[in-house]
């Protein structure tokens, strides 16, 4: 915060006096004092632009009425807001918004909601004067979700404005004129963008609308929950409105960014707003299911859970605990993590526990505390906002991360903000980033430690080019970019641990970043401010990270230091660092893994090689499954337990920059399904441990004990407006006392039977693990595709939408191509959420970089 | 109607500075151009003065800005922040006001006059790009000028190191997608730099300050930068020597309607307004008398004849009660019906609303619909007084001054002529006879592209029928759903018809029917 003593206006409004600082718009100054000034087009996230005229006032000294939305306070400044003159104003310009609005309200999800309802209610006049045929419109699709209802609109333009200025897309415009301007996508179309509906957020009337929620339900039959999103890690937090308040219904109708809270100010992306179908998806597991004659059948809740702790028990007696492993995930809490490496460590004895099952190899925890350390101290996306120059590695930001984009895109667009970008396909930071180094797949770790070596002057930039595949004098302008920015921001996304030497790739990154945090900026005195933001898929596997899913540490990066949980989670606890989701399924595969407890993970389509991971789950003598869906690995399971949603239980998530925030139940969980912590406990208590939770703020509490990474923290203090509960490792010892390590190869020579780089990944309506499930979701991406280039698909004679099959040397798969413009000869990329492709078949766990040949079929 | 003007002629006058050589067929040619003087100013300025010394002469001069606002040119520059750079001059040749037509005739027929001033602005502001924004209709002018920078370019009045100094200027005509709301400056600016053409938030106030993307920009009216060329070739006295002491110079006065004699006629300013009547535009015509004036376009309040006399200039009007605007006198003798008169300015004006204020977006249509149904023999008394606070709710609160022109003719029209307002409600029709003012398609134009419903509801309960449908036939694509017989065919030539806005306004009655056999006569 700037120095509030200065800078400050004093002014008076109706008589109160306020003081506001500089630059404070009259409306905003009206709200401090107490005094409501109603509006449609001031937007607090958006530029002003005084069109609606609601919010005219009377200020002295100037001649005519005028909008306080646009007006700057002044010292001594004397604004009215409560004369007749002004309310003639405001119900004048109600009476025009009235005149063709068509007034179905009982027919308007707006309806109870909406701000010309309560402003008209407020300050407009019971009768009006408009006697004249009104002019109304029909409601029009703007496919593939939205409905615009022009009839409604009071043309304040908030959802052209946040297209522009918060999304950077600028889907949407005014056409027409008169009476007759109505926003529109172009040539009054579809909308070709990122279907976030955040210009449904922003309509303060019904103008606009979702298909899945037009008509679905009024204001007073929702039970409103403020929780978070379940999908990236960016932590977003959000409204669950649930229908059913009185009927007893359980169904989510809706999901909203929450006004005035969160990392997010009411931003959602489209899977965050759209993809909540998955909590009331058919598909969901409702009860338990026991494997018997081969057949997996519905089990009560007490066989299930007995037969899961006998065959548990009798494996660790037969085989020891090391032959008992644990998948954990990314998406439960941090409550649900937690108790999972206890139950691993604590009960069973073994520390066979992690929640990676993309990575070819794991990283050790150490690399990753050493990184997390330099994370920026207010938290990253504030930090993205603010920073001068924001490099941008291995990520693509759009479908990984979408509101740490937006904050970028923000910040390029007002204040100036430079952005690097380093990806081997064209992604859409392409359009903003000041430079892009389009480097070889698979060379991240190499490109790391050559910048390093680059800012140090210490390396050759044609050798490094060379290596990472660029031409040498864009990776110099690039490297010298990175030395002289005032400040600047690491930012690494999963395709800088994807590789096959993930330590390398971080240990480069944190030598980088210390290299550059030495250097001076030009005419600057202290040393210049360096962060690192490794940026989390999920919502929340930063708390995995954090309480333990880790083969070598236990919670809070102790590594294998067991004293801290010695009494409390068991007498003996092991301390020989455990296997890592690869090394288990390959014990799997030998024999030598008996039994595996999978919860809400699902390694069977999301672990390279996927027909070595299916042969090697059906190898192991008892699998547990926890999970929401019968998902390809529980249709191996001999158990399967049917979990809460996200929406169905309570707990904290872990966001990306490590902000610790609460999830709440906004509905009881579909059928029999239980919240993991209360299924972990109860496998728990039959093997002979009974744990004491009542509830998983207890679970919480009793982190905060034990978990000094997590000290201090409460429910109640993550109920503020924004949690200010952020979590970051102590730093480590310097990272450039460690020797360098070598790997990361080339640029892989191309091989004449698989001449095509495969690349995985997400895209923006699908992160893989439950957005397909969500029949929204669905809808805007149906199929399964591989993206190439024109040149290639050219060479290959396919077109646009024409079937394809991709042979690697593992498997093949068969699905169609998509012709990307712009896209990278040579490389291909596959979503890999598709059940009917499932993107693992191909890949090789043991290459650095993936191969396939394209067939047309 | 009686057909007007068919004995009369519209022309023009050898006027002392711009209107010189108007009736030259040749002068729009640089040659010719050249042998009556041409671009002797530009090459004095380059030679002998500074861009200091030309402000100078310009503010000596006190050039007021013809656009209608008559700011001080010179003020104006100088509001121009010092050290920021680049800098643009824009000339708004945009000229869509009703009864306008004064820059046209320019840009046809003596282009290099405007292309001399543009030059000489930018030069004396520091600019080396100029723009001239012109209104999408005028072919001739478009290709004239066209002509004309070439001909600059060639014989080295534009382009690097003009006339061997150190200035370089560009310049480039860009053609406007046919909406008057980009005659208004800062809507101008925005659809010069390719967006959609609505009003800028204020401040900052001036272009000067922040214009074309967000640099310094000269902006001004053809007409001015004109005037800028005479003011440095002969100095600022032989501006001076017209018009009275507080508003100096001559005014292209566009003469239209009922008189004998329609013209762009150039005169000193502070002539009277009766003086321009009679004896430039010879009196009323047969048998008629003179009734109203509009004396500055369509945006200006109507004056009664009890105001003739007051002096032609921006005091005098102000004086009168009116606006000298874009000095585009139309003139209304007795067979004009003021409600009709009233319906069609407004029926432009709500046409023409770019639709992002609330009070002119909705006032408009209403205003017109109340006219309408006046004009029509549908009117109540109350609806008299009901226009008129209309006008109030919409009076200082629009955004910009399109919305807040709208309601001055409704205002003025009930003011001196109520009667008027009063004998068609209280006759139940209008006094003037039926069919002079055919409501047309032409308020229909943009709601041809949206389905229209009449919902004969009263007050604001009115439309309560839920995502229902348009279910009149003939109501898709046509004119108003009370007629929904008008085929699609017929609302498709209008709309198409309406690009021409001078044909399009001739449809509306005999006031504007007048400007257009005007126009088409020039």
């Amino acid at each position: 915060m700037s120095d509030a003593t200065v800078d400050t206006v004093t002014l008076t409004i109706d008589g109160i006096e306020v003081s506001v600082p500089k630059g404070t718009l009259v409306v905003d100054a009206a709200r401090k004092a107490g005094i409501e000034i109603p509006v449609f087009c001031s937007h607090p996230k958006l530029e002003p632009i005084g069109a609606c005229r609601m919010c005219l006032v009377r200020v002295e000294k100037i001649p005519k009425l005028i909008t306080s939305c646009t007006l700057q306070v002044a010292e001594g400044m004397v604004v009215t807001t409560n004369s007749a003159e002004v309310a003639a104003a405001r119900a004048g310009v109600l009476e025009f918004l009235l005149s063709n609005h068509s007034l179905d309200c009982p027919f308007c999800d707006k309806g109870g909601e909406c701000d010309l309802q309560d402003h008209t209610f407020r300050h407009g006049v019971p009768e009006g004067r408009f006697e004249e045929p009104k002019i109304l419109r029909q409601k029009k699709p703007m496919p593939p979700i939205i409905e615009k209802v022009m009839s409604r609109c009071v043309h304040c333009a908030r959802c052209i404005r946040y297209c522009d200025e918060v999304m950077g897309v600028g889907a949407l415009r005014f056409i027409n004129r008169g009476v007759c301007t109505e926003p529109a996508a172009f040539m009054d179309g579809g909308l070709a963008c990122e279907q976030c509906g955040n210009c449904i957020e922003v309509c303060p009337v019904g103008a606009l609308t979702a298909e899945f929620y037009d008509l679905k339900a009024r204001p007073l039959d929702r039970k409103q929950t403020n929780s978070l999103c379940q999908y990236c890690g960016d932590g977003c937090t959000m409204t669950i409105e649930v229908k059913g308040r009185h009927s007893g219904e359980t169904h989510i109708i809706r999901t909203r960014g929450h006004d005035g809270q969160g990392v997010n100010d009411e931003f959602l992306c489209v899977r965050g707003r759209f993809g909540y179908g998955m909590v009331n998806s058919p598909e969901r597991l409702k009860q338990p299911l026991v494997r018997r004659d081969g057949e997996l059948v519905p089990a009560t809740w007490d066989e299930a859970l007995d037969l899961v702790a006998t065959r548990l028990a009798e494996i660790r007696e037969r085989h020891g605990a090391d032959a008992i492993g644990g998948i954990g995930s990314e998406k439960c809490t941090n409550e649900e993590a937690y108790l999972f490496g206890k139950l691993l460590r604590g009960v069973l004895g073994t520390n066979n526990v992690d929640y990676r099952t993309e990575a070819k190899r794991p990283f050790q925890a150490a690399s990753l505390a050493r990184l997390l350390a330099l994370a920026p101290p207010e938290g990253a996306l504030w930090r993205l906002r603010h920073a001068r120059l924001v490099v941008l590695v291995g990520a693509d930001l759009t479908s990984e991360n979408p509101w740490s984009e937006k904050q970028i895109i923000q910040a390029t667009a007002k204040d100036h903000q430079r952005v690097l970008l380093a990806y081997p396909r064209r992604i859409r930071p392409v359009e903003y980033a000041s430079r892009w180094l389009r480097h070889a797949p698979g060379t991240e770790p190499a490109l790391l430690r050559g910048l390093a070596g680059l800012v140090a002057n210490e390396a050759q930039a044609e050798q490094v080019a060379a290596t990472v595949g660029v031409a040498p004098d864009e990776l110099q302008a690039f490297a010298k970019e990175l030395q002289d920015a005032p400040d600047v921001v690491l930012l690494l996304g999963p395709r800088v641990c994807a590789g096959t030497d993930p330590d390398a790739a971080m240990l480069a990154a944190a030598q980088l970043a210390q290299t550059l945090g030495v250097r001076r900026p030009a005419g600057a005195d202290g040393p210049k401010r360096v962060d690192v933001v490794v940026l989390a898929r999920h919502n929340n596997t930063r708390g995995a990270q954090d309480l333990g899913l880790l083969p070598d540490t236990y919670p809070g990066y102790a590594g294998m230091k067991t004293a801290g949980f010695a009494p409390e989670w068991g007498e003996a606890l092991p301390t020989r660092p455990g296997k890592s989701t690869p090394e288990m399924l390959a014990a799997a595969a030998h024999g030598e893994l008996k039994a595996l407890y999978v919860l809400g993970a699902n390694p069977a389509v999301a672990f390279p090689d996927g027909e070595r991971v299916r042969q090697a789950l059906a190898g192991v003598e008892f699998l547990v499954v926890q999970d929401l869906f019968l998902t390809p690995t529980a249709q191996q399971a001999d158990v399967v337990l049917p979990a809460a949603s996200f929406a169905e239980k309570e707990g904290t998530f872990t966001n990306g920059e490590g902000r610790v925030q609460r999830v709440r139940r906004a509905m009881e969980p579909v059928g029999e399904a239980r919240a993991d912590w209360e299924i972990l406990q109860a496998v728990a208590g039959r093997l002979g441990r009974p744990w004491p939770y009542l509830s998983a703020g207890e679970v919480a509490r009793e982190i905060t004990r034990l978990v000094p990474l997590y000290a201090g923290l409460s429910y109640q203090a993550l109920d503020l407006p924004v949690s200010n509960f952020l979590v970051r490792p102590a730093p480590l010892a310097a990272a450039a006392a460690e020797p360098v390590v070598s790997g990361g190869a080339g640029p892989a020579a191309p091989s004449g039977e698989y001449p095509f780089v495969l690349l995985t990944g997400q895209t923006l309506f699908h992160s893989g693990t439950l957005s397909p499930w969500a029949p929204e979701m669905r809808r805007l991406a149906q199929h399964a595709y591989v993206e190439i280039a024109p040149e290639d698909a050219a060479t290959l004679g396919v077109a646009d939408g024409e079937r394809v099959r991709l042979v690697s040397p593992r498997g093949a798969l068969s699905l169609f191509a998509h012709v990307q413009p712009g896209g990278a000869p040579g490389i291909l990329f596959l979503p890999h959420h598709f059940a009917e492709a499932p993107a693992n078949v191909l890949l090789d766990a043991a290459a650095a970089v993936d191969r396939v040949r394209v067939e047309k079929e | 109607m009686p057909v007007v003007n068919k004995e009369s002629a519209a022309r023009m006058n050898d006027g002392p500075l711009l209107f010189r050589y108007i009736n030259d067929p040749e002068q729009y040619r640089i040659t010719r151009y050249l042998q009556h003087g041409g671009y002797a100013g530009l090459r004095k300025a380059l030679k002998e003065m500074t861009p200091a010394q030309v402000v100078e002469y310009v503010a000596q001069a006190n050039l007021r800005g013809r656009g209608g606002a008559f700011f001080p040119t010179a003020r104006k520059w100088g509001l121009m922040p010092p050290g920021v750079f680049p800098r643009y001059v824009v000339a708004n040749a945009d000229e869509s006001e009703p009864g306008t037509c004064k820059d046209r005739q320019i840009m046809e027929r003596d282009p290099h006059q405007l292309l001399e001033g543009l030059i000489l602005s930018a030069y004396a502001v520091g600019a080396e790009q100029v723009y001239i924004y012109l209104r999408w209709e005028f072919e001739l002018a478009a290709e004239r000028l066209w002509g004309a920078i070439r001909e600059a370019y060639d014989h080295g009045f534009l382009g690097q190191r003009i006339l061997g100094s150190n200035f370089n200027c560009d310049m480039a005509v860009h053609r406007g997608a046919g909406a008057y709301i980009c005659g208004e400056e800062t809507a101008l600016l925005d659809s010069l730099e390719g967006k959609r053409g609505q009003p800028r938030l204020r401040p900052p106030y001036f272009p000067a300050a922040k214009g074309y993307l967000s640099m310094p920009t000269a902006l001004s009216n053809v007409e001015t930068y004109c005037n800028v060329t005479h003011i440095v070739r002969e100095g600022p006295q032989v501006f001076t020597q017209f018009g009275r002491e507080k508003c100096p110079g001559t005014k292209l006065v566009c003469l239209s309607g009922h008189v004998r004699q329609p013209g762009v006629y150039e005169l000193p300013l502070g002539v009277s307004l009766r003086e321009i009547l009679y004896e430039w535009g010879g009196g009323p015509l047969e048998g008629r008398q003179f009734k109203a004036v509009i004396p500055g376009g369509a945006s200006m309040p109507i004056l009664p004849p009890d105001k003739f006399d007051y002096p032609f200039d921006f005091e005098g009007m102000v004086e009168a009660g009116s606006m000298i605007g874009s000095a585009g006198v139309i003139v209304m003798d007795d067979s004009t019906c003021m409600v009709g008169a009233a319906m069609n300015l407004v029926r432009f004006f709500e046409h023409e609303s770019c639709g992002k204020c609330t009070p002119c977006r909705e006032g408009c249509p209403w205003l017109s619909q109340i006219l309408r149904r006046i004009e029509h023999g549908q009117g109540r008394p109350k609806d008299i007084d009901l226009l008129l606070a209309i006008c109030q709710q919409m009076d200082g609160k629009c955004f910009c001054l399109l919305g807040e022109s709208a309601l001055v003719p409704v205002r003025s029209a009930i003011q001196h002529w109520r009667h008027e307002f009063e004998q068609h409600v209280a006759e139940g029709r209008c006094p003037f006879g039926d069919g002079h003012t055919d409501p047309g398609t032409r308020g229909d134009t943009d709601e041809a592209r949206v389905q229209r419903r009449v919902v004969a509801r009263r007050g604001m309960g009115g439309g309560a029928v839920p995502g229902g449908g348009c279910r009149q036939p003939g109501a898709h694509r046509g004119g108003s759903a009370g007629q929904p017989e008008r085929g699609t065919g017929a609302a498709f030539h209008a709309a198409a018809c309406d690009r021409d806005a001078d044909r399009a306004v001739a449809r509306d009655g005999p006031l504007c029917r007048l400007g257009s056999w005007f126009s088409d006569a020039l």
